[in-house]
């Protein structure tokens, strides 16, 4: 009996929401594409960043009790200069307590103000700070000893005002006069702290990363899924029906698609929500979270279309996911060491991570990101095209 | 039997010198038959002869590297939808999922098939009913026995009223009871009209089936036609065997055996043990003889037994080897 076939894009949606309820009947899609990806999004966000996700605590020791101390805690404590960052500074009873602390993973940094820093200004006298740091809480070391030198930067520019005003007056400094010198500065130098690289919410670093990471094995189930149904013989039977074979590609990879995404997005949200850890511009974080999609998507197909088994799928998909992550920073960190940074502009997970981070710590918007969704879309269609190609092989021999 | 096709008609499927080659080896090597309407055409050969790869070249799903396919006018290639809207795929595997329902995995093969709403509802508890599966369509598949699994696997092909129904090997590891169930089916689907494309290496299935056989091997065709005419064309005789009673009978038989071999039509006659086998071109004719000349040697007749030479004596005598080597 003759029938009018279906257009293509109604057999890719036939085909993929059939992928879709097997997937989720079975589960795993879940696990892959929202529960792993959270959970360890969560537990990076919580070793990387002590117990208070997407906010830096970081604790400060008045050990000198003076004047000028007292008025660098108070700022610190009043968060001045930290008023749209993440940046916390709690007071610490002593320094033992602040090393328990950090130890205890409680604070990710701690600073103290030690002994004589009142009289630090006077000729002859240095100011002594201490950073007390855990080498796993790499950003908060970075934002405290950032925060050090700059105090130390101002407690010297207070010391030449002082020794000026004295040669000025032709009388030795008071102790007044150094105590207010510096109670000055260190608020002014605080305006002016370099957290020693970008801060940003780890749980939303970690939440992007590890959602991208998981990404890999999401969408390579679209390729692995036509060597399964190849070797089942339900892509032959598929094949024989009236549906082209770029149809049914595509609506296995649209289901993959449409699974990735929604993983992306409840990571996004859970994390925004337990940790508030901001993302960035809803617009900006959804678009290129569609484009970083539909990257890895046409990566994983290119990757899973040099197997010729199910089982070399699973190989090649989960050593390219590991290497490209590797390489593109999902498990170092925001800030990147300059070698690798320049080797994860080859991949589709560093062009996205970056971006992300510029979202986060820049707020930059859809238009800070636009070389980095260029890029990833055409990495999309390029491995995405050849992927295709040599996958159409296997189906139509 | 179905009907038999009608030279006439014009043919459902015509394959004309299809080749196929995967690297030196050559599965298919310049293959041409046609089946019309209401007719079912079987396949016949030992497994590695190149049945599915011809049907594979039949259903639009590898192309041939040389010779053409036709279905119901239509030219078939990888790419041509309405041709293979005429074509219903039973693979020899159980191609479904098997984590869906039966009504499941018609549902999805049938959307695809350009199906949908009411008349979708209405093929699928229509081919439930041809496969005897009504009853358990809402369970798993992977909660199915091996006959039901072909019973669905089948009427997956079913669904969408195809011109031409393609079956290979659909008997596969199934019991004896799903067997019998799934060839009737098949015999009923052949009286209604459909063609039929049936490949097997079991002599029996294309012998009961088959309007018409092809014998496929290495993947040539060595030779085509209705059972009679292949077993006429090697010349075999029928074999009748008189089984006798007693210890004491051997003269009688012996004089039995004599007046047998003077009958007009016999070829031969041999003494097995207590019986004698007599071969003759055509059994049905000396039988009335035979019979009589046993009576009138007095030999104790316990049975006769009349076997006609089959498509594995001809397939014996076209290759040499038996068909389940």
């Amino acid at each position: 009996m003759a029938r009018r076939p279906l257009s293509p894009l109604r057999a890719a949606v036939v085909v993929a929401r059939q992928d879709l309820r097997r997937r989720l009947r079975n589960r795993s899609a879940l696990v892959t594409a929202v529960l792993g990806p959270l959970a360890m999004a969560i537990v990076f966000g919580s070793l990387i960043e002590g117990a208070s996700g997407g906010t830096l605590r970081l604790g400060v020791v008045d050990a000198d009790r003076s004047a000028s101390s007292a008025a660098v805690l108070d700022a610190l404590v009043g968060g001045e200069g930290f008023e749209d960052s993440p940046i916390r500074f709690e007071s610490v009873a002593d320094e033992a307590e602040a090393r328990r602390r950090v130890d205890d993973g409680d604070l990710g940094a701690a600073l103290v103000i030690a002994s004589g820093f009142g009289t630090a200004g006077s000729p002859g006298e240095r100011a002594e700070l201490v950073v007390v740091r855990d080498p796993d809480q790499v950003v908060s070391g970075q934002v405290v000893a950032s925060v050090a030198a700059s105090i130390a930067a101002g407690v010297e520019r207070a010391g030449l005002a002082v020794a000026t005003a004295a040669a000025l007056s032709g009388a030795p400094p008071t102790p007044e006069l150094v105590s207010a010198a510096i109670a000055v500065e260190p608020s002014l130098a605080l305006g002016e702290v370099d957290p020693g690289g970008r801060a940003v919410s780890a749980a939303a670093f970690y939440g992007a990363a590890m959602s991208i990471l998981f990404l890999f094995f999401t969408v390579g189930y679209a390729s692995r899924s036509v060597l399964v149904e190849r070797q089942d013989g339900t892509l032959d039977r598929m094949l024989a029906t009236p549906v082209s074979p770029g149809a049914i590609l595509a609506g296995k990879a649209a289901s993959v698609g449409v699974l990735g995404l929604v993983g992306f997005v409840v990571v996004w949200l859970v994390t925004s929500s337990l940790f508030d850890a901001p993302w960035g511009e809803p617009l900006a974080v959804v678009v290129l979270m569609v484009a970083t999609v539909f990257a890895i998507t046409g990566v994983a197909t290119f990757a899973a279309s040099l197997a010729r088994t199910e089982r070399q799928a699973d190989a090649i998909t989960s050593a390219v996911a590991f290497v490209l992550a590797l390489l593109g920073g999902n498990f170092v960190g925001p800030n990147l060491p300059a070698g690798l940074r320049r080797l994860s502009v080859l991949t589709p997970n560093g062009w996205s991570l970056q971006a992300f981070v510029d979202l986060n710590a820049d707020a930059v918007g859809l238009r800070g990101i636009a070389g980095a969704l260029v890029v990833l879309l055409a990495m999309g269609v390029v491995f995405g095209a050849v992927g295709v190609v040599r996958v159409r092989r296997v189906m139509l021999p | 039997m179905a009907s038999t096709a009608t030279s006439t008609a014009t043919p459902v499927l015509r394959c004309d010198g299809l080749v196929r080659r995967f690297g030196e080896r050559v599965a298919v090597d310049g293959l041409s038959f046609e089946i019309g309407p209401g007719e079912t055409y079987g396949l016949l050969g030992p497994n590695g002869c190149g049945k599915t790869t011809t049907i594979s070249m039949v259903a639009g799903i590898l192309r041939p590297d040389a010779g053409t396919v036709t279905v119901a006018g239509r030219a078939m290639t990888t790419r041509s939808s309405a041709a293979k809207a005429a074509v219903g795929l039973v693979p020899q595997e159980i191609a479904l999922y098997e984590d869906l329902s039966a009504v499941e995995n018609l549902r999805f093969f049938g959307r695809l098939q350009g199906l949908a709403g009411r008349e979708l509802d209405r093929r699928i508890g229509a081919v439930l009913d041809i496969v005897g599966l009504a009853e358990r369509s809402g369970d798993r598949v992977e909660d199915y026995s091996g006959g039901m699994k072909r019973r669905a696997n089948i009427a997956v092909g079913l669904l969408h009223e195809p011109d031409l129904l393609i079956l290979d090997e659909p008997t596969v590891g199934v019991d004896p009871q799903s067997r019998n169930q799934i060839l009737a089916s098949i015999e009923t689907l052949g009286g209604e009209g459909l063609a039929v494309l049936y490949t097997t290496h079991y002599m029996e299935e294309a012998e009961r089936l088959c309007d018409r056989v092809a014998i496929v091997d290495d993947g040539r065709m060595l030779a085509e036609g209705t059972r009679r005419e292949l077993v006429a064309s090697i010349g075999s005789n029928d074999l009748i065997t008189v089984s006798t009673g007693g210890e004491d009978g051997a003269a009688a038989r012996a004089e039995f055996a004599a007046a047998s071999r003077r009958l007009h039509g016999v070829d031969d006659v041999r003494l097995v043990d207590h019986a004698v086998e007599i071969a003759s071109p055509d059994a049905d004719r000396v039988l009335a003889s035979v019979v009589g000349a046993a009576a009138s040697c007095g030999v104790a007749v316990t049975g006769v037994h009349v076997r006609e030479p089959d498509l594995e004596a001809v397939f014996l005598q076209l290759t040499g080897k038996a068909l389940r080597d």
